[in-house]
């Protein structure tokens, strides 16, 4: 005879909504959205070098989208999470040497991670003279 | 075909591990991770002098292997670093084993095209602008 086997119900563990939001969860979390936005993110990278090994018409189609409102928003934005992602990412390098675990390293370490990205970011544009561009 | 299963409390999902082996997976996105900040870090002067650059700026900067070459090298590391993020975020969320394999293959094609893709087209350029030079 058979007997059609099924994976017993196992207990549940407590997810999300029963934790206080913490500064180290939200960038925990923060780190996975940038990561996935990245990801996205660089089909931009790949338009725009095939535009630029295609030639002047279709390098004109990309620049008209770069130098768009929408398009603005969207590459300041891919910086930022680029940026980031990278703070993000020395964080876990810093957690990898065994150091930085304790609560007030790592909380400090977190809100870092959330106004060192907005510093650079702003500094980058002002850099490229983003300001007094070019359109 | 569906490989025979048994359940249990304590039977893990063997196939929905990322690549099976967690520690080849660790180290490799740490090490994709550190090449792309170092990369990051030494094409960012050159890239921040090419924002407000036309069609032939960016192609003489495309004829130049010092800037392709790490531009290249950041491409492949960091497309490998979000391939093995996108591993992890797939079995993180996606349980349902055909829809698992699924978004793997998917997320194995993508990054693959993104690559080759990338690399075509920065050969690419600088013969083309090698050709348009000659002409002139």
């Amino acid at each position: 005879m058979d007997v059609v086997r099924r994976p017993r119900e196992r207990p549940l563990s407590p997810h999300l909504q029963v934790y206080r939001p913490k500064m180290t969860m939200a960038m925990s979390i923060m780190h996975r959205i940038t990561g996935a936005a990245l990801y996205v993110g660089a089909l931009l990278l790949a338009w725009w070098l095939i535009a630029a090994s295609n030639g002047p018409a279709a390098y004109s189609t990309f620049q008209a989208f770069a130098h768009s409102f929408a398009g603005n928003v969207i590459l300041i934005g891919y910086l930022w999470a680029l940026i980031h992602h990278m703070i993000g990412g020395l964080r876990h390098f810093v957690w990898d040497a065994g150091k930085g675990f304790d609560l007030p390293t790592a909380t400090a370490m977190a809100y870092a991670n959330l106004i060192v990205p907005v510093i650079l970011t702003a500094l980058i544009l002002f850099v490229i003279g983003f300001t007094s561009g070019v359109q | 075909m569906m490989p025979a299963r048994s359940y249990g409390p304590t039977t893990r999902r063997r196939d929905v591990n990322a690549n099976h082996s967690g520690t080849a997976h660790f180290v490799w996105q740490r090490l994709t991770a550190a090449a792309s900040l170092v990369l990051v870090l030494i094409l960012t002067p050159a890239i921040s002098n090419i924002a407000h650059s036309d069609y032939e700026d960016i192609r003489a900067f495309l004829a130049r292997p010092q800037n392709t070459v790490p531009l290249l090298a950041l491409i492949l590391f960091s497309v490998f670093h979000m391939g093995f993020g996108a591993q992890v975020i797939i079995d993180d969320y996606v349980s349902h084993h055909r829809s698992n394999r699924a978004l793997h293959a998917a997320n194995y094609l993508f990054c693959s095209a993104l690559i080759v893709s990338c690399a075509i087209a920065s050969v690419n350029c600088p013969m083309a602008f090698n050709n348009t030079r000659a002409s002139n």
